[in-house]
């Protein structure tokens, strides 16, 4: 297969041109060529096309080949350059050789043209080869150039920025070191100037004992061909610093140590952090022991007293007890004033024992052991038992005693214990407000929070106490006789509102007055729907009993003391289910459930009955599912209430079905 | 009513002697849970006033052991501890009431008079 040639000839005579094109032809090449006469000519002809072959005649009319290859090197051009001449004048090869052709020959002996040629072509394409080559490395080297030159001045950045002491020392032939180099952190630190310390040896910078210490280390680092790090604690003229020293030894490709490279990187401050850490750290703990011992204090506490409740109860049965009994068997025979000693007795009998209860009270709300027990209640129902009693108590002092309060749905709260709450302020307001004034209770919704204001007329609070209201054993009244306070009545009831997530303030006058405000929060319109059982049991305990199993099975309970209160309570909305105390104040349980059953309403909804009778043949006839006798017998409630809670979940799944497929 | 006081402080059963007799009611008396509960399994009472903190036996176990063997009698706890825990302990254990020492005798009476079912508030 023929080679593709590009040869361009400088030549005259076409004869001899022919010639040269048969035997490149003879060798095999598929010959294209130009013929040039003129270094003009010459000039344009290797401007233009990639050529891979001159041959050249030495003597030319107006040309010659050591003209031709003088422009070849001028144009810096690597063609292969043959010679082909007309004489054999050996001195015309030499100039043509030393002028850079890369073979001569003659005419008339053309048969080392080929093996010229092909010889010529390899060591061009070598040597192009070979050019490209020393180009990459060029190259190479330049940007490696460059990189160095880039990452030396990263380095001596960073050598200059970083907060790192760092230094070079050069290791002598003797075993000295000499400070080659420092950085701005190594001078900031030692006050020195660089002048002072580049160039010196470390004996003259170095003080002792660090010097013996450091030179240690150094020869150390040297031996184990390894950095040296230790932590030091030295004194510079900015102060103590702790650090940690490094040493690392340079070698050469000898294998000797040439250098050494130290850094000094400050602890003082992570010491001082991880110092307060620790601190903090045993401050902790210190704290979680004080927890843990001030829990168990108060837990201490509260047993305490209520063993000591418990063992103060018994002599006041004895005091209280006796001292009834002789006002009863004596009244008659006794003389005012020996009655009144009697009263005395029993009277601070009474007190003993409030103070008693008091505190048992408040240190179960501070060792948390109070319980919220939520139950549904309506407004009235809340409120009737404490006005009942203190409108006595206001009757007593001739005070008036105004309630208003909204009617409206139930409430879903701790009903003992906001009744508590409600007696406490009530009666402090009677206590503190002298006859002919007027004690004045509200309760009234704001959305879904409950608000109660109690207001006096009475003496107003002093000042100077107004911090103290809430303190426990608080007089605010110095040198007032208050033998009927217990001193903890506030105490208890600032804590039973917090217990509720409530919050209470109040506003005083002296000599006008004082109120006291109550808010809790999200306990009124509670969403109750027919979600909740109404229990109809005038016996306190008892309702506790039942309210605290309902909530075991997620009922709410609404509790109504009466036959009023439980049919105010069946006309608002029908109940999940009832129970139904047969003895209550105002008439017989039987009555209720006779009008439950014949309501369309709540015929359905199922009901219990609650009776000391041994079978309540009458309920059980008036279609009560079943009866529980007196005392409660837990397991028989129970499987009433699971009985209820399923009724529930069947109306809420039904109901929720019903949403589901409303097509609106 | 003939009333069973089962109750080991000794003012505690004079004052309930005294102020129980004065309305007509006949007591006997035990001092601690064993001699309580065999007095009540041999003889028929009205009604049993149990102390909760007895010698040798609670109350609580008392009471239990009494239902366990089929006595209806109503039974009232008589404590000094008011925790609200120990209270449905005794209603739990089978107890008609409870009655929280210190008691004036006023309210002793209406306790021991509302303790029988055919007695009306």
């Amino acid at each position: 297969m023929a080679v593709p040639l590009r040869v361009l000839f400088v030549e005259d005579q076409e004869t001899d041109l022919e010639l040269l094109v048969l035997e490149l032809r003879r060798g095999g090449f598929d010959v294209a060529h130009q013929r040039v006469e003129t270094p003009d000519a010459f000039v344009a002809a290797l401007d233009g096309q990639g050529w891979d072959l001159i041959l050249c005649d030495y003597n030319l009319p107006h040309f010659s080949a050591p003209a031709a290859l003088a422009l070849v090197k001028e144009k810096q051009i690597d063609l292969p350059f043959i010679v082909v001449s007309g004489s054999t004048r050996e001195e015309e090869a030499v100039v043509a050789l030393r002028a850079g052709a890369h073979d001569f020959m003659v005419k008339s002996k053309l048969s080392r043209l080929l093996p010229a040629i092909d010889r010529e072509l390899r060591d061009a394409e070598s040597r192009a080869e070979r050019k490209k080559t020393q180009k990459l490395l060029i190259v190479a080297a330049r940007d490696y150039d460059e990189l160095q030159r880039a990452s030396t001045a990263r380095l001596s950045l960073m050598f200059g920025k970083v907060p790192v002491i760092l230094y070079t020392y050069a290791v002598e032939e003797s075993g000295r070191f000499r400070f080659t180099s420092v950085n701005p952190a190594f001078l900031m630190a030692t006050g020195l100037t660089e002048d002072a310390v580049v160039g010196r040896l470390v004996d003259e910078i170095v003080p002792e004992p660090s010097l013996s210490l450091v030179l240690g280390k150094y020869r150390d680092a040297i031996r184990d061909r390894a950095t040296v790090r230790w932590i030091e604690t030295t004194a510079y003229p900015t102060g103590t610093k702790v650090a940690e020293v490094t040493i690392t030894p340079i070698f050469d490709g000898a294998g000797r140590c040439t250098e050494l490279f130290g850094t000094v990187y400050d602890l003082t401050e992570i010491r001082q952090i991880k110092e307060e850490l620790r601190a903090s750290e045993e401050q902790k703990e210190e704290f979680a022991v004080l927890n843990r011992r001030l829990a168990e204090a108060t837990q201490a506490k509260s047993e305490f007293l209520a063993n000591m409740s418990h063992e103060l109860r018994t002599p006041l049965n004895a005091v209280l007890g006796f001292s009834g009994l002789l006002e009863e068997q004596l009244a008659a025979s006794l003389t005012e004033r020996q009655l009144r000693f009697l009263r005395n007795i029993r009277d601070a009998g009474t007190h003993l024992l409030d103070l008693i209860n008091d505190v048992l009270d408040l240190s179960k709300v501070e060792a948390g052991k109070v319980e919220l027990r939520p139950e549904i209640v309506s407004l009235e129902a809340l409120l009737e038992p404490v006005t009942a009693t203190m409108r006595e108590a206001a009757q007593a002092k001739s005070l008036t005693l105004e309630v208003s309060a909204v009617t409206g749905p139930g409430l879903l709260l701790d009903a003992t214990r906001v009744r508590q709450v409600l007696f406490n302020l009530l009666s402090n307001a009677v206590k503190f407000t002298p006859s002919g004034g007027t004690v004045t209770l509200r309760a009234s919704l704001d959305g879904g929070d409950l608000l109660i204001e109690v207001a006096d007329t009475g003496i107003g609070i002093p000042g100077d106490a107004r911090d103290r209201v809430f303190g426990v054993f608080q007089r605010l009244h110095e040198g007032r006789v208050n033998a009927s306070g217990t001193g903890l009545g506030l105490a208890i009831t600032k804590r039973l509102v917090d217990l509720h997530g409530g919050t209470i303030t109040f506003e005083s006058e002296e000599g006008r007055g004082t109120t006291f405000r109550v808010r809790l929060p999200h306990v009124g319109s509670q969403p109750v729907g027919g979600e909740r059982v109404l229990l109809v049991e005038d016996d306190r305990r008892d309702a506790d009993l039942i309210v605290a199993l309902a909530s075991s099975h997620q009922l709410r309970v609404e509790v109504a003391r009466t036959l009023a209160d439980a049919r105010a309570a069946l006309q608002r909305r029908a109940p999940l289910g009832v129970l139904i105390d047969v003895r209550l104040p105002d008439g017989r349980g039987e009555e209720l459930l006779r009008e439950l059953k014949a309501s369309q309403a709540t015929h359905s909804v199922p009901a219990i009955v609650i009776t000391v009778e041994a079978e309540p043949v009458a309920a059980l006839a008036l279609g009560a599912d079943d009866y529980l006798t007196k005392p409660i017998d837990r397991a028989r409630l129970e499987r009433w209430l699971a009985l209820v809670a399923r009724r529930r979940d069947a109306l809420n799944s039904d109901g929720a079905g019903d949403d589901a497929h409303s097509p609106r | 009513m003939r009333i069973l006081l089962v109750e080991d402080d000794p003012m505690t059963v004079e004052f309930f002697e005294a102020a129980l007799e004065a309305d007509g009611h006949q007591l006997a008396i035990e001092r601690d849970g064993p001699a309580g509960e065999t007095r009540a399994l041999a003889e028929e009472f009205d009604l049993i006033l149990l102390d909760v903190w007895l010698p040798e036996r609670s109350g609580i176990a008392v009471c239990r052991a009494l239902r366990n063997a089929g006595i209806q009698t109503p039974i009232i706890a008589v404590s000094a501890s008011v925790l609200a825990e120990e209270v449905a302990q005794t209603r739990e254990a089978g107890f008609t009431d409870f009655v929280a020492k210190p008691v004036s005798p006023a309210a002793l009476r209406a306790a021991v008079r509302f303790s029988r079912p055919d007695e009306q508030r």
